[in-house]
């Protein structure tokens, strides 16, 4: 998790989120793996929406989810928040046998 | 102020540094330095009680001297009554024999009685004295008893002086950290005082240069009804002064004259107006470029596929909390990803 995020001007919270990135991804093991990495795409995300399918999931933002510490959605549930940080990625690790697959958008500058 | 004045506009600004704020925590070092007082205050009573253990302690050995040589004179009054008596057996003895010794036996005899009244006396006073000092003794168990209760006490409050102390230092560094984090957080705060002051200076100036600007649109437009109207005159005079046309004519070229200057004044300020309306376009095209794609614009413009019509039945969460995690209704979903 990223210690703290930068000062931004007024101006630019007034601003609507400039950048946008799709992701779909499908676990292949039972270990953890980046279903985003914001590099290249945008600096910070601040709005994100997914769903998860096939089987539940462990998600975490910002570091490796792990079935004790990440946030579990299960199968056909979803997530979605606003106003927030993320730095570098969102990680995902199945919550079962099966494997899941994460689709979403996330917004931000 | 014209737009092209914009560049003149004086860039420095006056402003006054705001003071930082110190927190001191009074109350605290207050409270510490009364408890260190009260300590140093128990210091100086437990100090006098040890003093007068001293004293105390010095008089019991006097006495104990005095007792001591007391109890040897007594032995040594033991030792002559012994040897009259013996004395008093040899004369006894020699009572018969020696008549004359009678007198001398008598003498012995009160002599005896003497010592013996005398050793009672000192035996009194013996006991007298016992008694006293088994007093003393008493006394000086008790202030021993005080004295090993006062010196623990004072152990403890040393010690509790001690940690007073510590937890003192530990809240003058607290103290620093908080001066540290309030000068930084002021800092700050100032920076971006200043931000907001030089934006809102910025609108202030393109209010003013607004107003102006409409100020001289309602100059143009008092000149324009002010040249309509002599325009107006002119034509009355000239059917009602045909007489007077060539002396008029001249006045009337100078009048067109004006009305040329004007009208090129006029079609300045129009043109002026035209860049400014064509200027305005351009902000408002800019504003209104959309920035912020949504879901479904780009689900279309890019061929990736969100399930779409589901519907969040996790609408109430405890207390003031937003859901964020979503359960939907059961509904048939016909596409996958991509």
């Amino acid at each position: 998790m990223a210690d703290k995020a930068p000062w931004r001007q007024e101006i630019e919270l007034l601003q609507n989120y400039q950048k946008h990135a799709t992701f779909t991804h499908t676990t292949t093991g039972s270990t953890v793996e980046d279903a985003l990495t914001l590099a290249g795409k945008m600096e910070e995300g601040n709005k994100v929406s997914f769903v998860v399918e096939t089987g539940g999931a462990y998600i975490a933002f910002d570091e490796d989810a792990t079935t004790s510490t990440g946030m579990l959605v299960p199968a056909d549930e979803g997530y979605f928040d606003d106003n927030i940080y993320i730095s570098t990625k969102i990680s995902i690790i199945r919550s079962s046998g099966t494997n899941a697959r994460i689709r979403g958008i996330i917004w931000g500058r | 102020m014209k737009l092209n004045d914009f560049n003149k506009k004086p860039t420095s600004l006056n402003r006054s540094l705001s003071n930082k704020i110190v927190i001191n925590n009074t109350a605290s070092e207050a409270r510490y330095k009364a408890e260190i007082e009260e300590l140093n205050t128990q210091l100086g009573h437990y100090r006098r009680i040890e003093a007068e253990r001293d004293k105390a302690v010095s008089k019991f050995n006097s006495i104990e001297e005095t007792l001591k040589t007391e109890r040897f004179e007594a032995d040594k009054n033991r030792e002559l009554i012994v040897e009259l008596e013996k004395e008093k057996i040899n004369l006894s003895g020699m009572n018969e024999q020696i008549p004359a010794l009678d007198e001398d036996l008598r003498t012995a005899k009160g002599l005896a009685a003497v010592a013996n009244s005398e050793l009672d006396i000192m035996t009194k006073r013996a006991v007298e004295q016992s008694k006293e000092l088994s007093l003393l003794k008493s006394n000086l168990d008790s202030i021993n008893n005080n004295y090993n209760n006062l010196s623990i006490e004072a152990k403890e409050a040393i010690s509790r002086k001690q940690s007073t102390d510590a937890d003192f230092e530990a809240i003058s560094n607290k103290n620093k950290k908080l001066q540290s984090f309030t000068d930084e957080t002021s800092k700050i705060n100032n920076r971006l005082i200043e931000e907001n002051k030089t934006l809102r200076d910025w609108a202030n100036y393109k209010d003013v240069e607004n107003k102006e600007l409409l100020v001289q649109l309602e100059e143009l437009k008092t000149i324009e009804a002010k040249l309509r109207e002599w325009m107006g005159n002119m034509e009355i005079k000239d059917s009602q002064n045909s007489s007077s046309k060539n002396s008029l004519e001249t006045k009337v070229s100078t009048q067109q004259k004006v009305i040329t200057d004007m009208s090129k004044t006029l079609d300045d300020m129009m043109k002026e107006m035209a860049y400014i309306a064509k200027l305005n376009r351009e902000y408002k095209k800019e504003l209104i470029k959309p920035t912020y794609s949504s879901m479904s614009a780009i689900a279309s413009q890019e061929g990736f596929v969100m399930p779409n019509g589901k519907e969040n039945i996790r609408t109430h969460n405890l207390g003031n909390y937003k859901p964020t995690m979503l359960k939907f209704k059961k509904k048939e979903e016909t596409k996958n990803g991509r």
